[in-house]
């Protein structure tokens, strides 16, 4: 994986570079591909304007994933189709069950990963999508990386759960 | 009976860099674990490839620049990577004699005693938000648990990070820890801040060596500068989300916040601070702000500071509670 400091790209470069990765997690976010494309645009436009200030900048990834992930936020507001699960709201007695069956529908497990809280979502996406480590993915989220690593590891958990609940119910 | 639970075969499963060498060991020599190990190993490859990142668009791609799929990418593609991975190689090389101050910084320990502090941050901001009008006792002594946990992650990672430079004696860490928790109970009083800062910073000086006492006054200076952009961030959240700003509207709110947002002089970062009490105390902020926006999102606006003003209120009513038991 290139990681470039964005004091050493132009911001075009960085557009083409990051553009498809930008719009992958967008558009799994939002489920919806004129959204995502709008929100993709929103994220360059954000580089754009902050341009100036990213000069400390290290590492391109986290930094756009944490714009295109306020920004993701922002459209699911605007749609109002979210309905906010709070983390508390999680029962924690609850039986995750075994791991997801490889003969499962991808179909199946996204339309179950999109009920779940949106944070669940997002480090979800970062870590199987994305491919980014733990630390990439800490910065991103703005969490400590002992934070992360439970906030991962309830997310498969309870992606688990909705599988199961889901193909139960069939 | 088998050590590894569902729990830590996950765990090895997302990062197996880190795992812990053991469970390799047990996994080469447990048949029943190994098993176990493989269906989690095949779950991951399955969320995989369900997460696959999607098709670009050929519209998207035109219209921001990039490079429209074709054909002949892949290969021009992995040259490109190629080229571009040599001249970033030869940039950082170029780069690496001359330190950037913010680079440094970003691998500081402090960085990540910050971190644990945002997080707790947002925690308490979000706790707030929801303390009932009565907060029954359970709910009381949760929310002040929260308080004393920033208080002591706070005065733990001060502690760290002067002990880093030359270590604490248990004494010195004791005495420490007692004069910032003295120094909040006289914030909490309001004061003579000015006057009890200085008094703190001279039992601090007392209490520790020079390079102590110059790691300590690092410390205090970049959480300062620190917690002002910390406290714009979660503001900005706060606002973007309760207000529903359009893009353009929020970066005016971010401008405002920048020049108006007061910067604390004080030794310590302020603990059960909440960003947006800054709007209702100080009225020029709050008035920049408003006027930053249009007009059609000052009514929210005006709600927006009568619920912090609320939500402000019931926390100071457990903080006292809280106090006058102790």
């Amino acid at each position: 994986m290139i990681e470039n400091a964005v004091d050493s790209l132009s911001p075009e470069a960085l557009t083409r570079l990051y553009l498809k990765r930008v719009y992958g997690f967008c558009r799994t976010m939002l489920r919806d591909e004129r959204d995502a494309e709008d929100a993709c645009q929103e994220v360059f436009l954000t580089v754009l304007r902050r341009w100036d200030q990213l000069g400390s900048v290290q590492k391109p990834v986290p930094w756009l994933m944490k714009v295109a992930r306020l920004t993701c936020l922002w459209v699911r507001r605007k749609r109002r189709k979210d309905v906010a699960i709070e983390e508390a709201e999680i029962d924690a007695s609850y039986d995750p069950g075994p791991p997801v069956e490889p003969g499962e529908d991808v179909v199946r497990i996204m339309e179950a990963a999109e009920r779940l809280p949106e944070r669940y979502q997002a480090v979800l996406v970062m870590h199987y999508q994305q491919g980014m480590s733990q630390e990439e993915i800490s910065e991103a989220m703005e969490l400590s990386r002992g934070a992360l690593r439970v906030l991962l590891h309830r997310a498969v958990m309870r992606l688990r759960q909705e599988v199961r609940k889901k193909t139960c119910a069939r | 009976m088998c050590p590894l639970s569902d729990d830590a075969l996950l765990e090895w499963a997302l990062a197996p860099r880190e795992a812990d060498p053991e469970i390799e060991r047990h996994l080469r020599d447990c048949r029943a674990c190994r098993e176990r190990s493989q269906a989690v190993a095949r779950e991951q490859e399955k969320l995989r490839a369900a997460f696959a990142e999607p098709p670009l668009p050929i519209g998207l791609a035109r219209g921001l620049g990039a490079p429209a799929p074709s054909a002949l990418w892949p290969r021009v593609g992995v040259a490109a990577l190629l080229l571009i991975t040599v001249a970033v190689g030869v940039l950082l090389a170029r780069t690496a004699s001359h330190p950037n101050p913010a680079r440094s910084y970003r691998h500081a320990p402090l960085a990540s005693i910050q971190s644990d502090l945002g997080e707790m941050a947002h925690r308490i901001a979000a706790a707030r938000e929801t303390l009932p009008e009565a907060a029954d006792q359970k709910t009381s002594a949760a929310y002040l648990e929260l308080l004393s946990q920033e208080e002591r992650l706070y005065i733990e990672g001060m502690a760290h990070y002067v002990g880093e430079r030359s270590a604490l004696s248990m004494e010195q860490e004791g005495d420490l820890r007692r004069a910032v928790q003295e120094f909040y109970a006289v914030l909490w009083t309001r004061i003579e801040v000015a006057e009890a800062s200085r008094e703190f910073r001279g039992k601090v000086k007392a209490l520790l060596n020079d390079e102590q006492y110059r790691a300590f006054e690092e410390f205090s200076r970049q959480g300062t500068e620190w917690q002002w952009r910390t406290d714009i961030t979660l503001l900005m959240d706060d606002l973007s989300g309760e207000l529903d700003l359009r893009f353009s509207e929020a970066e005016r709110v971010r401008l405002a916040l920048m020049t108006n947002y007061p910067h604390l002089d004080l030794p310590v970062l302020l603990a059960s601070h909440c960003p947006p009490d800054a709007l209702v105390d100080n009225p020029t902020l709050s008035g920049a702000v408003r006027n930053s926006l249009d007009a059609s999102y000052r009514r929210k606006f005006d709600t927006y500071l009568g619920s912090v003003k609320l939500a402000r209120e019931r926390a100071a009513k457990i903080v006292r509670q809280g106090r006058t038991q102790h």
